[in-house]
C-alpha cells in the first residue's frame, strides 16, 4: 500500500548569523534524510556536514566544475563529510545544497551521503561522503570553515520513509 | 562562541496524502542475485515518475561493482547511457554503447571496509507514457574506491514500465541491501 512520505521534520531561517546549524534529536522513524539549503557566509570558504557532532571517521570524493576543466579531489580521514568544496559558499545568498543522507538510522551500516552544491557564481559540484559509523544519526549539523552562515539563509530538513 | 538552533517540529509520516508516496522495499534477508520490482502496471494511474533509492553492496572481490537495470524483462540490445566520473584524481566521461546491460549505478564490493555500502538515487521519468523512450538518471557513489558517478540511462521503448531489475552485473547483493521504490504523482 502506498504511504505518503518525504516529511517536513523542520526549517531553519536566521535572522542573525551562526557558526553551526544544529538539527538534534531527529527521531529513528525514517529511512533517509535529506538536507537543502539556501545560504550566504560571512566569508568564501568550505562547508562541512557533521553527523552526531562527530569529528573524525569521515572520507569524501568529489567532482566539480567553475567554467575551466572539470575538477576531482578525495579525501580518506578527515574531521567532517563535504557539503560544498569546489562549489565553496559566497557571501551572497546563493549557494544551495541537497544532500541525501542514507540509512541514516541503520545500525548495520556506515553513512552514506550523496549529494549536489552549487552556486552560481561559483561551480557546480557532485560529491559523496562517508561517515564511518553504525551509529544511528540523531543530529546533522552544518558550518563553513572559519567563517558564519549568515541572515536569510534557509536549512530545511525531510524525513522519507522506506 | 557557536551555538545551535537545532529543534524539531513533531514528527509525523503519513497524515495529509502528498506528492511523493513510498511504494515498495526491499531489504535482502540474504544475499540475492538481482532485485527485482513488478507488477508496476499496478501505479501508472496514479503516478507520473518513479524514483529507486538504494542503499547496497555486492560480493564482488574488489572495492566497487557496477549495478545495470533491465526493465520489463527487456534483455535485448536495447539500452543505452552515458556516465561522469570522478575518482579524485580524474574526472572522466563515458558513453556506454547500445546493449541489453547498462550500467545505471554501483555499489560497494566485498573488500571494501565492512559496514560501508555504496548508494544511489534513481530517477526515471515518465515511467508510464507510451509516447516516450524511458529515462533515468542517477547520482552514485562511494567512498573505498574512490567513485563518483553522474549517470543517464535510456531504454529505447516506449512501452510503460512493468517491471524493474537491478543487477550487480552477475554477482549478488548481500544481506542489508535496501532498495526503495517511490512514485510522483501527476497533479
Amino acid at each position: 500500500m502506498p504511504t505518503s512520505t518525504y516529511t517536513s521534520l523542520a526549517t531553519i531561517t536566521l535572522t542573525g548569523t551562526d557558526s553551526e546549524i544544529v538539527f538534534s534529536n531527529i527521531p529513528s522513524t525514517y529511512r533517509d534524510l535529506i538536507l537543502v539549503a539556501n545560504a550566504g557566509g560571512s566569508g568564501s570558504q568550505a562547508v562541512k556536514m557533521k553527523l552526531n557532532g562527530a569529528t573524525s571517521g569521515y572520507s569524501f570524493v568529489t567532482m566539480w566544475g567553475a567554467g575551466a576543466a572539470a575538477q576531482t579531489a578525495a579525501y580518506a580521514t578527515e574531521a567532517a563529510a563535504n557539503a560544498g568544496f569546489g562549489a565553496s559558499i559566497g557571501t551572497s545568498l546563493d549557494w544551495s545544497l541537497v544532500a541525501q543522507i542514507m540509512d541514516y538510522s541503520a545500525t548495520d551500516k556506515h553513512k552514506t551521503i550523496l549529494a549536489r552544491i552549487g552556486r552560481g557564481s561559483g561551480a557546480t559540484e557532485a560529491t559523496v561522503s562517508r561517515y564511518a559509523s553504525t551509529s544511528a544519526v540523531t543530529s546533522v549539523s552544518l558550518y563553513i570553515v572559519s567563517n558564519d552562515f549568515i541572515s536569510g539563509s534557509t536549512f530545511s530538513l525531510y524525513g522519507v520513509i522506506a | 562562541m557557536p551555538f545551535g538552533l537545532g529543534f524539531f517540529a513533531t514528527a509525523g509520516a503519513g497524515g495529509a496524502a502528498g506528492s511523493f508516496d513510498l511504494l515498495e522495499t526491499q531489504v535482502l534477508g540474504s544475499s540475492a542475485a538481482s532485485v527485482t520490482f513488478s507488477s508496476l502496471s499496478t501505479y501508472a494511474s496514479t503516478y507520473q515518475h518513479l524514483q529507486l533509492r538504494y542503499v547496497a553492496r555486492a560480493t564482488t572481490s574488489g572495492n566497487l561493482q557496477q549495478v545495470w537495470m533491465q526493465v520489463n524483462a527487456d534483455t535485448g540490445s536495447n539500452y543505452r547511457g552515458h556516465v561522469l566520473r570522478g575518482t579524485g584524481s580524474s574526472v572522466v566521461s563515458g558513453s556506454v554503447a547500445q546493449g541489453g546491460t547498462v550500467d545505471v549505478g554501483m555499489v560497494t564490493g566485498a573488500t571494501s571496509a565492512s559496514g560501508n555500502f555504496g548508494a544511489g538515487v534513481i530517477d526515471l521519468l515518465d515511467a508510464f507514457e507510451t509516447s516516450k523512450y524511458k529515462v533515468a538518471r542517477n547520482l552514485t557513489g562511494a567512498t573505498d574506491g574512490n567513485q563518483l558517478e553522474l549517470r543517464s540511462w535510456l531504454w529505447m521503448n516506449t512501452n510503460a514500465l512493468t517491471q524493474i531489475t537491478l543487477n550487480p552485473f552477475g554477482d549478488s547483493f548481500v544481506t542489508g541491501s535496501r532498495f526503495s521504490l517511490y512514485g510522483w504523482k501527476a497533479a
